[in-house]
């Protein structure tokens, strides 16, 4: 068949395009699929028996409606045949007829839907995204059962197609949210979508910023819990993470254990979380700023013993602050990409010869390796932000080794009015602190227990903004 | 639509604006100027400050749109308005001065003798135009987010000072004639009326119901510490006040309860640091609105350049030093000033009473306009 070799040549007569013919009714009928990705086993039982098994008389519409035994079959036309062939579908034509049957027989090896490494849960579901777009769906459906659920499916990627789903609860989302997010999406123009994050700069407002300006997530309870505050959620086939906009910077000081736990705990935790945020990203600036410029305000017993551990150091204090911060962000990033096996061995010689030798070779202070392992440390209490974290540490250590404290409050101050100028989505990004949003309180680094929570967050924009019954 | 502030964020740049010129060379000035009837002075003329903030949010509820440069070209046409405005643009100036100055006075006495005017303002501009051309919104917002920490830690302040005290302590009040107490009012009027800001400002300020309870209540709580930190400090020091230039830090600093546990001042530091951002952020804003004003449009980049170019100059080439810029202060400026804190509230006083064409052409025209 003429257009079957058009088909084939288009793409390129790749060895896995297949192609079967069957004589039925003395009509040839055609299958054509790619091979390596599709259920053969279901296209065995669901297409080619039943055509095997049919007598009568053929034609496209007979086969769709009485004869094939599949869940989604769908007549196409000649423009769509090499889309549907590459979305992993099998196309049946029939000799004779211009169109074709589009037939939903996709697989791939996919894992189970489990725990995700990046938000793991003490008390609460544990179930996580997978990387097929297929299974967020089905998550999220199992979630919110709800009429008022809206998933949307584009394809973005010249080369890639790629699926990209967005979810919303149509009663809740802003429709000028989500229609700013859906032209956004439309307009994006790149060859090859892998993961949200490619996609994610062509949405935000401002995609040089050093500042996250969206959610992120790997597991269906955080996304439903998010979209029943008015929220929108973006998937992207290929990858676990979903992405939620709009954004405010106090997510993530949130967790999901924090609602699977007693709302006194939480709120601890919270505050923990903001102190282990600002200890992450200022206590090594604040340790220099001490020791160059302000050790009159450091209690006498500090000073001496800083003083005798620090006496003979080769390294003026600042570069010796950025040595051992060089030297952690090294041992990071080594025991993130070696094997396993490989980390024991890396962590003896990072802890052990670099940094006890270090010290007694008298190259590096103990308090100045104690400070910035804290800080370190410390950025983890926040995960999501760690990456913009690490940069602004090393921002306030430069502060706070030129102009001292001064320096670190006037850089505070900058990054805190930067933040409140990202205003995507008209959702401030510092509430419900600044601006000052009592309702949204509840919420906020302070957590009241469920049943106090009786409005959804006023800062992002709704439609409702009563959680309860009258909703359904 | 322009950008607007909330009543609460209001309540924040006034309480700030109550704090910044007040808690460093103010209180030593005063007991210099008027020994023990110091707190009487200071007494009066935060009661001032308070009439005239009841005036200009009165001003504000009646006409919620304009400002005070549409409110003078009212009556007295745009030349006097333009006028008036160059007057207090170049009040405001001078507070960015004087705040300038009493910070790195501050510095070198308390966090770092060898402190520089050059690291001052390579800190301080930079931070300060990055609030002003991110607008004001998000400066009203950055604000907000900080008072908290100020808030909490002028309370710490207060605790971690001198807290046993008795009335006796204090002296007599009257000590003073009553001349000498006018005049010393008169004299440090430059370090009071800071609430003009929101006449200049009211017009982007969000109207609201309450909003005299709200700015109030924030105002009230920040005089109530500030006299307390006053009072504090004259018991502590009382007639050798005028020695300690520093007063929110060496209240904690000289503190015989706790001072062993070490150096406790760190935290009125941070807290005067971040009243320094702060407060430079409000006169910034304020003199740049000042400017768009006389000038004629509105254009953020010549504005901040200005107003840049003449705090440096007048900065590192005139009023170098703290006592430079206090004896012209007292000396000279007190005579300008009498159009912040005598002409405006009066002419905001005859509107009030007299003003009755509140639906005037003026006022709809500005409202379409919004």
């Amino acid at each position: 068949m003429k257009i079957i070799e058009d088909i084939k040549k288009q793409l390129n007569n790749n060895p896995d395009i297949l192609e079967r013919q069957f004589l039925i009714d003395n009509k040839n009928v055609y299958l054509l699929f790619i091979k390596s990705t599709i259920d053969k086993t279901l296209l065995v039982h669901s297409v080619i028996s039943p055509l095997l098994d049919y007598k009568g008389e053929i034609s496209l519409n007979i086969l769709s409606s009485s004869v094939l035994r599949a869940v989604e079959v769908e007549k196409i036309t000649k423009e769509q045949f090499t889309k549907c062939l590459l979305r992993n579908k099998v196309l049946l034509f029939v000799e004779g007829e211009s169109g074709a049957l589009s037939i939903d027989m996709e697989f791939f090896p996919t894992r189970q839907p489990a725990e995700p490494p990046t938000s793991p849960t003490i008390q609460g579901p544990r179930e996580g995204f997978t990387e097929s777009i297929k299974t967020t769906i089905a998550l999220m459906r199992k979630q919110l059962p709800s009429k008022h659920l809206v998933i949307k499916s584009f394809f973005v990627g010249e080369m890639s197609h790629t699926q990209v789903s967005m979810f919303y609860m149509d009663n809740l989302a802003d429709k000028k949210t989500v229609k700013q997010l859906e032209k956004r999406i439309k307009n994006i123009n790149t060859d090859i979508v892998l993961d949200p994050h490619y996609i994610v700069e062509f949405i935000v407002g401002r995609p040089n910023s050093l500042f996250e300006q969206y959610g992120s997530a790997e597991k269906p309870d955080i996304v439903t819990a998010k979209l029943m505050e008015g929220r929108i959620a973006i998937a992207v086939d290929g990858s676990p993470i979903v992405i939620t906009f709009p954004f405010m910077m106090f997510e993530d000081i949130q967790n999901s254990n924090d609602y699977y736990t007693n709302s006194h705990y939480a709120t601890f935790i919270r505050f923990i979380r903001a102190f282990g945020l600002i200890m992450a990203t200022v206590i090594p600036g604040v340790y220099l700023s001490l020791r160059l410029y302000h050790y009159k305000v450091v209690p006498l017993k500090y000073i001496l013993t800083i003083s005798a551990t620090t006496q003979n150091l080769p390294f003026t204090p600042f570069l010796e602050m950025l040595f051992i911060l060089v030297l952690f962000q090294i041992l990071y990033e080594v025991s993130l990409r070696l094997p396993r096996y490989l980390g024991i061995a890396t962590s003896i010689v990072g802890a052990l010869v670099l940094g006890d030798t270090g010290v007694q070779a008298g190259l590096i202070s103990p308090p100045g390796i104690i400070v910035i392992a804290l800080s370190l440390i410390a950025v983890y209490t926040v995960p999501n932000q760690a990456p913009q974290l690490n940069i602004i540490r090393l921002v306030f250590l430069f502060l706070g080794g030129t102009l001292g404290l001064f320096g670190i409050v006037g850089g505070m101050i900058y990054f805190i009015n930067y933040i409140n100028s990202m205003n995507e989505f008209n959702t401030p990004n510092l509430a419900p602190y600044a601006p000052r949003i009592t309702d949204d309180l509840k919420d906020g680094l302070h957590k009241a227990p469920m049943p106090k929570m009786t409005k959804r967050p006023k800062s992002v924009k709704s439609i409702d903004e009563t959680r309860g019954i009258h909703n359904e | 639509m322009s950008e607007q502030i909330s009543v609460r964020q209001t309540g924040c740049f006034c309480a700030i604006s109550l704090l910044a010129l007040k808690l460093i060379t103010l209180p030593s000035i005063l007991v210099q100027m008027s020994t023990s009837s110091a707190v009487l002075v200071a007494s009066i003329m935060f009661a001032l400050d308070l009439v005239m903030l009841f005036i200009y949010l009165k001003i504000k509820e009646k006409y919620p749109k304009l400002s005070l440069y549409e409110l003078i070209k009212k009556y007295l046409g745009t030349v006097f308005a333009k006028f008036i405005y160059i007057i207090i643009f170049g009040l405001f100036i001078f507070k960015l001065i004087m705040l300038n100055n009493e910070a790195i006075s501050y510095m070198r006495d308390i966090v770092d003798e060898d402190f520089k005017l050059s690291i001052y303002l390579m800190t301080f501009l930079p931070v300060v135009i990055a609030m002003v051309n991110s607008g004001l919104r998000s400066s009203a917002r950055t604000v907000e987010f900080g008072f908290v920490f100020i808030f909490i830690g002028l309370i710490f302040c207060l605790f971690l000072s001198e807290i046993t005290f008795t009335y006796g302590d204090m002296g007599p009040i009257f000590k003073e004639n009553i001349s000498n107490i006018l005049s010393t009012c008169s004299s440090v009027g430059f370090w009071f009326s800071d609430f003009l800001f929101v006449v200049i400002l009211s017009d982007k300020i969000k109207y609201q119901k309450n909003m005299k309870k709200i700015i109030f209540s924030y105002v009230i709580i920040t005089l109530l510490i500030l006299m307390a930190l006053y009072i504090i400090y004259i018991r502590l020091f009382n007639v050798t006040s005028f020695l300690h230039r520093s007063a929110i830090a060496d209240i904690t600093q000289y503190n015989r309860n706790i001072g062993n546990s070490g150096n406790i001042d760190i935290i009125a530091i941070l807290v005067y640091m971040f009243i320094i951002f702060f407060q430079g952020s409000i006169y910034f804003l304020s003199a740049k609105i000042i400017f768009e004003k006389i000038v004629g449009y509105n254009n953020k980049i010549h504005a901040i350049i200005f107003i840049t170019t003449c705090i440096l100059l007048l900065q590192l080439f005139v009023f170098y030093n703290l006592e430079l810029v206090i004896d012209f202060v007292i000396d000279y400026l007190k005579y300008f000033g009498i159009v912040a804190w005598i002409l405006i509230p009066l002419y905001c006083v005859f509107l009030l009473i007299f003003d009755k064409e509140k639906n005037n052409e003026l006022f709809k025209a500005k409202t379409k306009q919004n």
